[in-house]
């Protein structure tokens, strides 16, 4: 996979140009706006230029000058390579993602991006204002109240006085702080923080708006009412940077996305693709540290019975691949010690975490599992599993019969994996067809709806 | 009140720290584009200083009293210097000196006291160390109260005609001021020590600057021993300058009685002579500060990782 930007063909600007005025047109040498060649693209708004950045490792941080001198002296500073050669360009009222796996040099690549750390090589270039959410917050003052660090957060942008007390009440309105507005902003709760720190960032109009994870915070309400804030932005037609390792957020949000790996980019392009090649690199991780995924087991003193084996029957691969539609058909191997009665429980969870079946057998088969001592096989299938793409873990609960107590659990005791021919977004892939008109209309349906043919489970089972 | 301090939104151009500021004067002018946000700053230290304490702003005029009672009851009392209104000369010479020294204090922890903003958002961090020095124009200006105070009270006027002068001392002082704290704010982001460093040079620098004693006792002395060429020695601190323009304006040794006059001969001369001295000042002050943007723009790219 290639850096991306390197193909667009723009006209780079010299890697270590002389001198900051060069750049940034002050005493008016002005730069062209610079522009694909191939006339498709709109104009970049973040152009990121061969980005690379090391931290020189240490068990901590040396503060104090005899403490640098002695950590010199000893020359143990390990050197960590965060992010290597880094290159893409993002275009002006695009929405784009970047993702990637925990230490993967996103939250480096954020920081360099928003200016505030700089990169060992190369450099990153901005058309117009950027303001950055990072970390659940935008630059607040703790000592400043709210309303102070509005202006101030105003003023850092550059933006008028008077244009920041016009806004004002939209901010405070929005962020449903109106009471505490006149409060130092260290007192506030860390909703509050969050909520008035997206409500700044948004509302002070910024050309790049950069967003680290921050719409993973606050009640269920604050956060629609974010996702509706993001899409009058994107309407408006600003750039927005998102960071997430949810690909699912990123997949509604972002058209292109940047795919991030132990510092080096695997892949710029269109989302859904990026998440593919996400999934992969994780899944690759996985089988590199030897499991599918990490199994949990939960000790039990004295079990009764015990999970022995979880699997998937359809495939042999440690983590089967499935077309949307297809029956899962899962194995559980038990061994009881005694005779029991008993039941099994099945929970299948999306890579989020989210629990999308949780089924004991006992209303299934009619009654309880009536176990002898010696091994038993109970198989549960899920008939055309309607779940897009991705990877989905399996936890088997052995309960007692009223299912008050547990006496093994295995979590993610195996899992599948879920891949369409006909990538799409959203959280349920359903049999869907499309047509023109109400359909009585002959135009586009002389062959009959047409059908997304990846959900179709007569045509996968053919 | 400020401009629009971004180019238009077409034009792409570096963000932030992410390459070293071209020139001093390049970061001269972000931080005048960033006046505004400057003002909340210093705004925001004067209002926190006191913020907690009882007595709050009344700490401005207390504490130079205090200090004027001690170092009178010691210098009158305890070891006569026979200086003539001893507590108007200290409190002018406190008065300029403490511009500086509160300055370059407060101006040390500036970053690394705002590691909140300073790694959340990004605007130009020459602000903080600049903006700490404004604030205590607010402690300088209620030292100069309290002078004011003193003056009426020993109905001792100041040189109405040099007035202007002073206000250069004060203007040579902030840039002096500026150029330290740009400097050591930097540094003390990678080296704490520089802070706690800092108190003792302070210190050293208070009793190598003409306020306790007075100017004549060392430059006669450096005279008579070794030619009048060698007085130039006396003013090798950058501070004794604009202590001693201070003194010449404010305490105003020619509206002494004439038998008081005599170790302030020196600081009597013309007026050239403090423009001289100023100008020296002037140099070593923007020298400082030449050096201190430079070293700020060469570390800021890594005070967040710092922090």
């Amino acid at each position: 996979m290639q850096p991306a930007a390197a193909n667009h063909g723009f006209p780079l600007a010299p890697r270590q140009p002389a001198s900051r005025e060069h750049a940034t047109g002050f005493l008016s040498k002005n730069r062209p706006v610079e522009t694909a060649d191939d006339g498709r693209n709109p104009p970049v708004a973040v152009s990121v230029r061969n980005v690379g950045k090391t931290f020189r490792g240490g068990t901590s941080d040396p503060k104090t000058l005899k403490e640098r001198l002695l950590t010199n002296l000893s020359s143990n500073t390990s050197k960590f390579l965060a992010l290597d050669d880094v290159s893409f360009d993002i275009y002006q009222g695009e929405t784009f993602g970047i993702i990637g796996h925990n230490g993967s040099g996103k939250s480096t690549l954020l920081k360099i991006i928003a200016g505030i750390m700089r990169p060992t090589t190369g450099e990153v270039l901005v058309a117009g204002r950027l303001a950055a959410l990072l970390e659940l917050g935008a630059g607040f003052h703790p000592e400043l109240t709210g309303a102070e660090n509005i202006h101030l957060n105003g003023s850092i942008l550059g933006l008028e006085e008077s244009y920041v007390d016009e806004l004002f009440q939209d901010i405070v309105d929005f962020a449903e702080i109106e009471d505490f507005i006149h409060a130092p902003v260290k007192h506030y709760s860390s909703g509050m923080r969050a909520r008035l720190g997206f409500s700044v960032a948004t509302y002070l109009d910024p050309d790049v708006l950069l967003i680290d994870e921050v719409l993973s915070v606050g009640d269920e309400q604050f956060r629609r009412k974010c996702m509706e804030r993001v899409h009058r932005f994107r309407s408006m037609g600003r750039t927005m940077i998102l960071v997430s390792h949810s690909a699912s957020t990123v997949a509604q949000l972002c058209q292109r996305s940047a795919v991030l790996s132990h510092g080096r980019l695997l892949h710029v392009g269109d989302s859904t693709e990026a998440i593919a090649i996400y999934r992969a690199a994780l899944a690759a991780g996985r089988r590199r540290r030897g499991t599918a995924a990490t199994t949990v087991e939960e000790p039990t003193e004295h079990r009764a019975v015990s999970i022995i084996d979880t699997r998937v029957v359809t495939g042999d691969d440690t983590e089967p691949t499935l077309n949307p539609g297809d029956d899962v058909t899962i194995e559980i191997k038990l061994e009881a010690f005694d005779q029991i009665e008993g039941r099994l429980r099945l929970a299948v969870k999306s890579e989020e975490g989210t629990v999308l079946i949780n089924q004991a057998s006992t209303p299934l088969l009619g009654r309880n599992l009536e176990l002898e001592p010696g091994t038993a096989t109970v198989t549960f299938t899920l008939h055309s599993v309607p779940l897009r793409d991705g990877t989905y873990t399996v936890d088997a609960i052995a309960e007692s019969a009223d299912g008050r107590t547990t006496l093994h659990r295995v979590g993610s005791a195996c899992a599948f994996r879920i891949v369409s021919r006909n990538p799409h977004l959203g959280l349920v892939a359903v049999d869907l067809s499309c047509q023109l008109g109400d359909g009585s209309d002959p135009i586009g349906s002389s062959s009959g709806p047409t059908r997304d043919r990846s959900r179709t489970p007569q045509e996968v089972a053919q | 009140m400020t401009t629009t301090a971004s180019p238009p939104p077409n034009e792409l151009r570096p963000i932030g720290t992410s390459r070293p500021a071209a020139s001093a004067t390049r970061q001269l002018a972000e931080v005048w584009n960033h006046r505004s946000l400057l003002l909340t700053l210093a705004g925001r230290d004067v209002k926190s200083r006191h913020r907690n304490s009882l007595l709050g702003f009344t700490w401005n005029l207390l504490n130079p009293l205090l200090q004027m009672v001690i170092y009178t009851v010691v210098f009158t009392y305890f070891m006569p210097g026979g200086t003539p209104m001893f507590p108007l000369k200290l409190l002018t010479g406190t008065a300029i000196f403490s511009l500086f020294t509160t300055g370059v204090t407060n101006g040390t922890t500036s970053v690394t006291g705002n590691t909140a903003l300073v790694s959340k958002i990004w605007f130009p961090r020459e602000v903080l160390p600049v903006a700490a020095i404004v604030s205590n124009l607010v402690t300088f200006a209620s030292r100069i109260s309290i002078l004011v105070v003193a003056m009426i009270i020993y109905r001792h006027p100041p040189a109405w005609s040099l007035l202007w002068l002073a206000v250069c001392a004060v203007l040579v002082t902030m840039v002096l001021a500026t150029g330290a704290a740009v400097l050591l704010s930097a540094l003390n982001v990678y080296f704490r020590d520089v802070q706690h460093f800092l108190d003792l040079i302070l210190l050293a620098l208070f009793w190598f600057t003409p306020i306790i004693w007075s100017y004549g006792f060392v430059a006669n002395e450096l005279i008579n021993r070794f030619g009048p060429r060698w007085e130039r020695l006396a003013m090798l601190n950058p501070l004794t300058p604009v202590v001693t323009v201070f003194e010449r304006v404010l305490y105003n040794p020619a509206a002494l009685p004439p038998d008081g006059q005599h170790q302030f001969e020196l600081i009597l001369r013309p007026t050239s002579w403090h423009l001289q001295n100023l100008g020296y000042s002037l140099v070593v002050g923007l020298v400082l500060l030449y050096i201190g943007l430079r070293v700020f723009s060469r570390l800021e790219g890594s005070f967040v990782e710092n922090l």
